[in-house]
């Protein structure tokens, strides 16, 4: 028996009849799916396990942005130019999923001359930055005028001496997941969520031999058997290794816990960019049809499967975005985000200077040859970490085929559908139509062929988003949703000003029965995405939301018989209260 | 000089009870109020029973016996739209509740245990009959009772837009007589053999729409409950606006600014509907302004507001408090986190008050000032808690 190291020829055509598959990705973030697309596109057999949900983590929980990296434009221009070009890329293979975003920088300085100074120095930087973004599709910067800028957002702080604008790409992280395990699914993969590894099971001399998982839902078991094993499992990426049985130090991470707000429309045209109380630059941007505040970047040391913001961070990012744009106080947030970003380690900077570049750690260095560990990345740049990692497991498997993930369009990416046509052929509102549109893309016309067969299906199950049964039985159906919280993170359902009080307790009744389950469990469900809703909410609620709240809590109450509202020092269930 | 009315603030269900009872007390009555709150949006059922999921926990039995209470019998009554007593009630999710009595639109389960009821399947986009009835089948209490639901085709929908309108807005087509007969020849038509229909919330806003439709219909005909904002709470609304009307108490539209002890008697500040103040002189003051739901109690997180956390929006000698402490001052510029009280304590919060609705802290001159309903800290959010304190308080207020 060989001592690891590298496999033998014969050693990799014995492997080939004995294993289930060729690779295991562990992970359902944007890295985990992208491997495995870009793995099967090379005509690999491809398992993927996701304990929670596709995007569950930092992928879903990101600011949505597939930006250019102006960031690194300084320091290390090439990162911005593959920035730049991998954008490009992700527009063209799923361009229905992209959504443009202008940002205004707006300049306040005590005196014109500084102000002068400070204008002088973006408006160079971004004339550099403008060489990239023909790469990317995106408009040259402008500088305006103080006028200029309070006649494009009267909502700003007056007195601003002038700004400038860049262009930028805004995306749903956890559609292009989906999209990317979907693709891999319908190119042969085996894609299981709410499905946890148990074991990176490896044989005697180390070398990795497959995994053992539980389904987290039914409590099944299974096994299988693959050349190599990834782990993209993001900032969990040291608990995977140690499942291996690898200390944790050989996948470490420094997680850094970042939050955002969502508000309940649109309240600038611009993304506007400002600097908080420490200097660090925060953001409010236009997103869909919202509005998110973000972010923070602290050092996480919580249970990342319960990621919260808390009250002090939602109150972090009021008072920077407050400091230009005075009216956010009276803004009504719907909920929060939070996510931990698996940023690669080093001890000594703080949490903005950290690397937000990207890495792939051979495990063959800590005795199992076989395991590899993503580590690091961003949204925007997951595609060619996809590609990089699928370079080195067709190197280890001796297959000889290049990427295609750049040019091979994402489902839906292919075709272009005029909302309108889904507006007259099934009778849709028109913003229902173009919310389905943005969502699938040329796949819109699969849930259209659903409601044509099914015309019950064309009912709006979400009012807020909207969302039609139609979509949310295509959800379970072909992209693997499984619980009210999948089906939330594909199509937004519940996401809305309402909370999901109107559609929470229906989408359950839907989903269990597609899914075999009793109406009981669906009720369950929605409990628990109200639950999750409602503790989301807590940390933001603001003067106006309070009354929603309050109102929403009284409905739910009579409608399911108890009301999720977190933490309560004397009793968790709301309704005990009622009859305190 | 006329003696002073009681002036009750606030119209929802604690406000009405109130002015009813002091009214009833032959005194002269005001009621100040502005906008819609809880109990117009309320969902038809006045006091919940813990559901199944919380049954562990032993109900309080005080509740049960307002039942009892002659007054509360007699206010109802002349409410007109309401019932009381013990029955069982089913939700637009499936769910079973049991309660204390509700909008006499809905119906009642309580009596039909054991039989065969017919959901009307009629192809709206908020009622998915299919689903709903194999879900309150599928219940704790059918499946104990031995209830059977089923979902049964009905042609009830006269236009393509009438799939989608809000339930409030349907509702409101049925109380046109044409409707009526239709829906209730529909209904007929229904092939299955039923003891009971369930319907959504559409059996009109105007109380004889549903007396007519069931002296039309042979079988027990009832809705579930309403969505936020559904027609329990717009049954409510005008049920009140008649009985207000019938006691001859005068309707100020407006907006409480302030109350103020005037030597044994209480002035009231008041911003008018057209916005010009109104002064408003009290021998006994009841605040039903509600709970924050109704806009009777602030939570507010600006940091530039004098007043944060949980405020009232107007002046009174009264305090706030939340699980038994008096709010104000404060350890943050922004008010309590709610992520560490937890959302409930939206809820919770009110001004603090005895359980007879005297605030507390109040100088021993001061007397003649009351709260009720979702005002109060710590009482039950329901319409029956609500009921019984306005009944309470309006008399005691009437007496002073």
């Amino acid at each position: 028996m060989e001592q690891g190291g590298p496999s033998s020829a014969r050693d990799s055509v014995d492997s080939v009849r004995s294993t289930d598959v060729d690779v295991i990705v562990i992970g359902g973030g944007v890295n985990g799916t992208g491997v495995a697309r870009d793995a099967t596109l090379r005509g690999l057999r491809v398992a993927l396990f996701e304990r929670h949900d596709f995007a569950f983590g930092a992928s879903g929980n990101s600011s949505g942005m597939i930006h250019g990296g102006p960031r690194y434009l300084t320091t290390d221009p090439d990162v911005t130019y593959s920035s730049c070009l991998d954008s490009g890329h992700i527009q063209r293979i799923a361009p229905h999923l992209l959504f443009r975003i202008p940002f205004l920088t707006p300049v306040y300085s005590a005196t014109e001359l500084l102000g002068e100074a400070t204008l002088a120095t973006y408006d160079a930087f971004f004339d550099v930055y403008d060489r990239y973004q023909p790469l990317k599709g995106g408009k040259p910067h402008v500088r305006l005028t103080g006028d200029e800028i309070s006649a494009l957002e009267p909502g700003l702080m007056p007195g601003a001496r002038g700004g400038v604008t860049f262009d930028e790409w805004g995306i749903d992280g956890a559609r292009l997941c989906v999209a990317n395990a979907v693709d891999a699914m319908e190119r042969g993969a085996e894609v299981r969520v709410h499905t946890t590894v148990t074991d990176v099971v490896r044989r005697e001399d180390g070398r990795v031999l497959g995994v053992r998982y539980r389904d987290r839902i039914d409590g099944s078991v299974g096994t299988r058997t693959a050349r190599i094993v990834v782990n993209a499992t993001g900032a969990w990426a040291p608990i995977t290794a140690a499942l291996g049985g690898l200390a944790s130090e050989a996948a470490r991470v420094r997680p850094g816990k970042g939050i955002h707000i969502f508000l309940d429309r649109r309240l600038t045209n611009y993304a506007i960019t400002t600097n908080a109380i420490d200097g660090r630059q925060v953001f409010l941007l236009p997103w869909q049809n919202m509005s998110v505040l973000g972010t923070t970047d602290d050092d996480y040391y919580g249970d990342l499967d319960r990621v919260v913001a808390t009250g002090d961070e939602v109150r972090y990012l009021f008072e920077a975005v407050a400091h230009v744009f005075p009216s956010i106080w009276g803004a009504r947030a719907i909920g929060t985000w939070g996510g931990v970003r698996p940023t690669l380690h080093a001890w000594g900077p703080n949490e903005d200077r950290l690397s937000r570049e990207h890495e792939i750690v051979d495990h063959a260095a800590h005795g199992a040859p076989g395991l590899y560990s993503m580590l690091g990345g961003k949204l925007a740049s997951y595609r060619q970490f996809s590609e990089e990692m699928t370079d080195v497991i067709v190197q280890r498997l001796r297959v000889q085929a290049g990427c295609r993930t750049h040019l091979v369009a994402l489902p839906g990416g292919d075709e272009q559908v005029d909302p309108m046509h889904l507006v007259v052929r099934g009778g849709m509102e028109a913003v229902t139509a173009t919310r389905l549109e943005y969502r699938h893309g040329g796949r819109s016309l699969r849930v259209l062929e659903r409601m044509l067969k099914e015309p019950r299906e064309a009912a709006v199950v979400c009012p807020c988003e909207p969302v039609t049964e139609a979509e949310i039985r295509y959800a379970v159906a072909h992209e693997l949703a499984r619980t009210v919280d999948d089906v939330s993170r594909r199509t937004r359902l519940g996401l809305g000003v309402c909370g999901g009080v109107r559609c929470a307790a229906r989408c359950g009744r839907i989903v269990a029965e597609m899914t075999e389950r009793s109406p009981r469990d669906g009720l369950a469900m929605a409990h628990g995405f109200l639950a999750g809703a409602a503790r989301r909410r807590a940390a933001a609620v603001s003067t106006d939301q309070a009354r929603q709240e309050a109102l929403t809590l009284a409905a739910l109450r009579a409608e399911l018989g108890s009301a999720p509202s977190g933490p309560d020092p004397r009793n968790d269930d709301p309704e005990q209260e009622a009859w305190r | 000089m006329a003696e002073p009315p009681v002036v009750v603030v606030g119209a929802g269900m604690a406000g009405t009870a109130a002015a009813w009872a002091a009214s009833r007390e032959g005194r002269r009555v005001v009621v100040v109020h502005d906008r819609a709150g809880a109990s117009a949006l309320y969902a038809g059922l006045l006091e919940l029973e813990p559901s199944e999921a919380s049954r562990a926990y032993a109900p309080a039995k005080r509740n049960h016996d307002a039942l009892n209470d002659a007054d509360l019998a007699a206010f109802v009554a002349a409410l007109g739209t309401l019932r009381l007593g013990r029955e069982h009630a089913a939700t637009a999710s499936g769910v079973v509740r049991a309660t204390l009595g509700a909008d006499a639109a809905v119906l009642d389960l309580t009596p039909l245990r054991g039989k065969r009821i017919g959901v009307a399947d009629i192809g709206r986009d908020d009622w998915d009959a299919p689903l709903i009835a194999r879900t309150l089948a599928a219940s704790p209490w059918a499946e104990a009772s031995g209830t059977t639901f089923v979902a049964v085709p009905v042609k009830a929908l006269r236009a393509g837009h009438e799939r989608r309108i809000p339930s409030y807005d349907f509702a409101a087509l049925h109380d046109e007589e044409a409707r009526r007969r239709s829906l209730a020849e529909a209904l007929k038509h229904a092939a299955e053999e039923l003891d009971a229909w369930l319907t959504g919330p559409w059996l009109g806003l105007e109380p004889d729409t549903l007396s007519v439709l069931r002296r039309l219909l042979p079988l027990p005909l009832g809705e579930t409950t309403s969505p936020m904002g559904g027609p329990a709470g717009a049954r409510f609304e005008s049920a009140r606006d008649r009985l207000l009307a019938n006691q001859r108490v005068e309707v100020v539209r407006g907006r409480l600014r302030a109350v103020r002890a005037l030597g044994g008697r209480w002035a009231l500040d008041i911003a008018g509907d057209g916005g010009e103040p109104d002064e408003l002189e009290a021998r006994s003051v009841v605040l039903a302004t509600g709970g924050i739901a109704a806009g009777g109690l602030l939570f507010t997180m600006d940091p530039e507001r004098r007043e944060r956390g949980f405020t009232l929006p107007f002046e009174a000698p009264v305090v706030v408090s939340l699980d038994g402490d008096v709010q104000g001052g404060g350890g943050s510029l922004y008010g309590p986190s709610l992520e560490t009280v937890g959302l409930g304590a939206l809820e919770r919060a009110g001004i603090h008050a005895d359980s007879s609705g005297r605030p507390r802290g109040l100088g021993s001159s001061e007397t003649g000032l009351f709260v009720a309903g979702d005002a109060v800290a710590g009482r039950p959010r329901t319409m029956l808690e609500a009921a019984v304190a306005g009944l309470r308080t309006g008399t005691v207020a009437a007496r002073v």
